[in-house]
């Protein structure tokens, strides 16, 4: 666990924002790379080039922020024991990384329907 | 206490600031002690002023100046707007006039009302006597103040910038704006900039390192929290509006043709570094606005704040989700269908966290008792204006609907509703509730009330009945309103609403002005809160407290009411002045354990000298007197590095006495001093300005016409690597320097003027490779892109010999020691970053060098 005097606390609290940010701006470049070089032009399988990368990405941003939920709940756990500095952090950085989870399950979310370029 | 007879910390003598003849003679010894030694010496010593409490005065009034000036120009856009093909102003000044109220609004009235409100109160709050680089506070003062002059200035002599105040290209571009209108924009909004970044450095470091002994950052203010996230957010987002600037700037003096698409460059890049800056704007605007809301509307409660751990999630989560809206400002330019509805969906997702804040505070009303006050008449005009505008901001977040009213009087009314709801409402409250503390007076609250009215009737009527005139189809920024659209009447409305408004905030000015010269004395603590900053003497000394308080709830004065009286007996942390050094605590980040001493420096004129200079480099750049601005560089470099001889000590000092038992080493004695956060947090706005940088030249490559460019760029080779080795070999030598310190100062001396070399060779080499390889960088954008990456380069290996060079002379000069090294580590940052960032930006270069040609096979 890592300790009450460390800055950490802090960048745990934005960790799964962190990976949400980093799957806005992946997907958001894939997407643009994708319909400037023609992947929805191409299939694999049953969907096209474009989907197969955007889903991948997306999917890959979403487990990393679940493994990052299920680390911080038991973190939480073993912290709830006071209301002191680790339960806050323990709380605030658990409810913070669902909180991405959430962002990132609705935000990109249109990946797996709209039509992808112009 | 140490009986060690030191030299002072800066200076020689401790002399008295105003003579004891003008301090009250309640003091206690102590007291009259930290006065002489924290004071502002007056008269023209007053131009000298580094205290928080001064500088947080003055942001304020000078913010509340460019208000004026701002709302003088709104009425004037009123009063063209109020009849139909009015001839009142030409369309030329009148695109000046709206320029100008925008700008003046968002950077020299919205950004520095809430820094002064921060800097001001902060400290207070957090139980430190000052922030953590008080010479930084006042160089941003004089930078905003000269920044926003220039704007000022220009619009008296009527070349003010007249392209909107998101001055998109190619409107901005020389061939549309051939004056020099968009260039004081550019410069003078890059100057007022300066003054951002560097109060966000500090109130971030600030913030986490000086607070009162106890305060864990589970039991800290949750405006402090506010602010953290505020200032993270300015680290980050300020940035590319930098970098977009200073491409345009160099666009329009240089021919570099970042933003011509006729040459590889695309004013859609312009439109992304700006808007990349301008949505967060929008955040780092509210978010304090907020913070101050969560800090007055428990007090007038008179109950806790609901959902604490919420809040902090809340504002965590704002502060990111915010930066992935930026586009929903350019849903009409052609971006694909997809990009948009990420866009469209994290504008909508950023409603839920801002909700969230809402029902708790509206919960903790609900919960307490509630007093009906001005303070909370503004409070529930925030709530009704701010909820509004929310509301249409969703409806705008929506594709379809906002290619209906996109560009239209409805998103004028929109963004009314949510700055001025969101900030003007609360700053109103925080003045009628703070000015007390201010001035030691009690508002006259008769005269207050009407001034709430007249305010909230007069904006509703300006801006409610705006959404119509947009939905009937007004565009905005039309300099005249045609007959037979149906937009005569809402226009008429709108601008009567305009006048009722102003009549309040005229009413607000005479109300504080009178509360100033006749309000009554006030009590200690007139609202009854419970926070640090009720614990000061009102109006507060220069030292904010005379001894540090421990603190050991989030509700300090409820822990203990006569907590003020006992501080000022002296009962706390450093309540003994000694060597006439400004001193405060420093703690650790999350626990706030005592860590440290910091000895802070006293009133200097080198943060008025440092901004003059930086102002003659603006304006050398303005008036295109390129001669004078290497001159002008030189200068500030000189002062910087002024400034470095008043801080830092001479000896060891080890363990001293910080009261109540407690013995700590001074900041100079310490690994990681404000100044090594300092660095860390300013390093992480520069990496900001060059990943941006890079997302330029990529997003160039991708989407800009033109390209690939007519010639591949050829690295030469012997440059190259003399650039990759130099820089490397620059960061190991100041790590090596560091190492070298405990066995000899001398030697690390010699390391640090071999580093200064190794950077100077570096910086030599990225410029030459500029020269050689890029023989007409006005050719295309690529080779544009390309110099610029070389410039950031060569400017950092300069700045890096500088820092080597300043380094090796405080060695020598007796400031490190063994235990005294932190001088080298804050420098080893700086050379390790750019040892880093040169790495990049060669694999960036020969990066885009490759996909250059991959672009041919882009569909058309």
């Amino acid at each position: 666990m890592i300790g009450q005097r460390s800055a950490a606390n802090l960048l745990l609290l934005t960790a799964g924002l962190v990976i949400w940010s980093s799957a806005f701006v992946t997907l958001y470049a894939a997407l643009s790379i994708g319909c400037a070089f023609g992947w929805e032009a191409v299939q694999v399988g049953p969907v096209s080039l474009q989907r197969l990368v955007l889903v991948g990405l997306w999917l890959a941003h979403l487990a990393l922020i679940a493994g990052l939920v299920l680390w911080m709940r038991g973190r939480a756990r073993r912290a709830s024991a006071g209301d002191g500095l680790a339960g806050f952090f323990g709380r605030t950085s658990l409810w913070a990384s669902l909180v991405a989870l959430a962002a990132t399950l609705v935000n990109y979310a249109p990946i797996l329907g709209l039509s992808a370029c112009l | 206490m140490s009986q060690v007879d030191l030299p002072l910390v800066p200076g020689d003598v401790a002399e008295p600031a105003s003579g004891d003849a003008a301090l009250p003679p309640k003091l206690t010894a102590a007291q009259r002690g930290l006065e002489r030694i924290w004071a502002t010496p007056p008269g023209w010593g007053r131009l000298s002023s580094v205290n928080h409490t001064v500088l947080g005065r003055r942001f304020i009034v000078a913010a509340f100046v460019f208000f004026a000036i701002g709302g003088v120009l709104a009425m004037l856009i009123r009063a063209q707007l109020a009849s139909p093909r009015s001839a009142f102003v030409g369309p030329d000044v009148y695109n000046q006039i709206f320029t100008m109220h925008g700008t003046v609004m968002m950077f020299l009235f919205a950004i520095p009302m809430f820094e002064g409100l921060a800097i001001y109160l902060l400290p207070k709050m957090l139980g430190a006597r000052d922030f953590a680089f008080p010479r930084l506070t006042a160089l941003g003062f004089w930078c905003y103040l000269f920044g926003g002059s220039i704007l000022i200035a220009a619009l008296v002599m009527g070349v003010a910038p007249d392209s909107g105040w998101f001055m998109y290209t190619p409107l901005s571009s020389n061939v549309y704006s051939p004056g020099i209108n968009a260039d004081v924009w550019l410069l003078g909004v890059t100057f007022v900039e300066i003054s951002a970044v560097a109060a966000a450095v500090e109130l971030t470091v600030s913030i986490l390192k000086f607070r009162a002994p106890g305060m864990t950052l589970a039991k800290m203010p949750l405006f402090a929290w506010y602010i953290l996230v505020t200032a993270g957010m300015m680290l980050v987002g300020f940035p590319p509006l930098i970098l977009g600037s200073i491409l345009l700037e160099l666009e329009r003096a240089a021919d570099l043709p970042f933003f011509d698409p006729t040459r590889g460059g695309d004013p859609l890049l312009w439109q992304h570094l700006f808007w990349l800056f301008g949505h967060p704007e929008v955040y780092i605007i509210f978010l304090p606005a907020a913070g101050i809301l969560t800090t007055m509307i428990p007090v007038l409660a008179r109950r806790e704040i609901l959902g604490y751990s919420w809040i902090v999630v809340a504002i965590t989560a704002l502060g990111f989700l915010s930066f992935g809206l930026w586009v929903h400002h350019m849903f009409t330019v052609g971006i694909p269908h997809l990009a948009q509805s990420f866009f469209s969906a994290a504008s909508v997702l950023v409603a839920i966290p801002t909700g969230v804040q809402i029902f708790l505070w509206l919960g903790t009303l609900m919960a307490g008792r509630p007093r009906m006050s001005v303070p909370m008449l503004f409070v529930v005009g925030f709530f009704l204006i701010f909820v509004c505008g929310g509301l249409t901001g969703v409806m705008l977040a929506i594709v379809p609907f906002d290619w209906q009213a996109h560009d239209t009087h409805f998103v004028v009314a929109h963004l009314h509703y949510v700055l001025v709801g969101g900030f003007v409402f609360p700053m109103l409250a925080a003045a009628y509730y703070y000015l007390p503390h201010v001035t030691g007076r009690e508002p006259l609250y008769g005269v207050g009330k009407l001034a709430f009215w007249l305010i909230f009737l007069g904006f509703n009527a300006t801006f409610l009945v705006m959404h119509l005139t947009g939905l009937l189809g007004m565009p905005r920024r039309w300099a005249v309103v045609p007959e037979g659209y149906g937009w005569d009447w809402p226009n008429l409305v709108s601008s009567i609403g305009g006048f009722v408004m102003t009549a309040g905030f005229a009413l607000f000015a005479a109300d504080v002005l009178f509360q100033i010269r006749f309000g009554r004395r006030s009590k200690p603590d007139p609202w009854g809160a419970e926070t640090l900053e009720w614990a000061t003497a009102i109006p507060p000394r220069p030292y904010a407290f005379a001894a540090i308080p421990a603190v050991s709830s989030r509700t300090p004065l409820r822990d203990r009411p006569d907590l003020g009286a006992a501080l000022e007996r002296g009962e706390g942390y450093l309540a003994e002045p000694r060597h006439g050094w400004q001193e405060t605590l420093v703690v650790g980040i999350a626990d706030g354990r005592p860590e440290h001493i910091a000895v802070l420096p006293r009133p200097t004129f080198l943060p008025l000298l440092t901004a003059l200079a930086i102002g003659a480099f603006v304006l050398s750049l303005l008036f295109k007197l390129y001669w004078l601005s290497p001159v002008a560089l030189l200068l500030v470099t000189g002062l910087l590095l002024a400034w470095s001889g008043q801080a830092g000590q001479r000896q060891d000092h080890g363990p001293l006495s910080a009261g109540m038992g407690l013995a700590l080493p001074l900041h100079a004695e310490v690994e990681r001093p404000a100044t090594w956060w300092g660095m860390l947090f300013l390093l992480v706005a520069d990496a900001t300005l060059f990943a941006s940088l890079m997302f330029g030249g990529l997003f160039l490559w991708l989407v800009a016409p033109g390209w690939p460019g007519p010639a591949p760029l050829d690295l030469p080779w012997t440059p190259t690597v003399g650039l990759l080795v130099s820089a490397l070999a620059a960061a190991l030598l100041g790590r090596a320097a560091l190492i070298a310190v405990p066995r000899s100062t001398r030697l690390a001396a010699a390391l640090l003027v071999a580093a200064a070399l190794a950077h100077a060779l570096a910086a030599g080499c990225a410029i030459l490779i500029a020269a050689t390889a890029v023989p007409t960088p006005t050719l295309h954008a690529h080779m544009a892109v390309s110099v610029a990456v070389l410039g950031y380069v060569a400017l950092h290996g300069a700045i890096g010999a500088v820092l080597a060079g300043l380094g090796a002379w405080r060695c020598l000069a007796g400031y490190v020691s063994a235990k005294r090294s932190a001088d080298l580590r804050t420098g080893a940052l700086w050379h390790g970053y750019t040892a880093a960032a040169t790495l990049l930006a060669l694999g960036f270069l020969v990066g885009l060098g490759r996909l250059a040609p991959l672009r041919e096979l882009a569909v058309p």
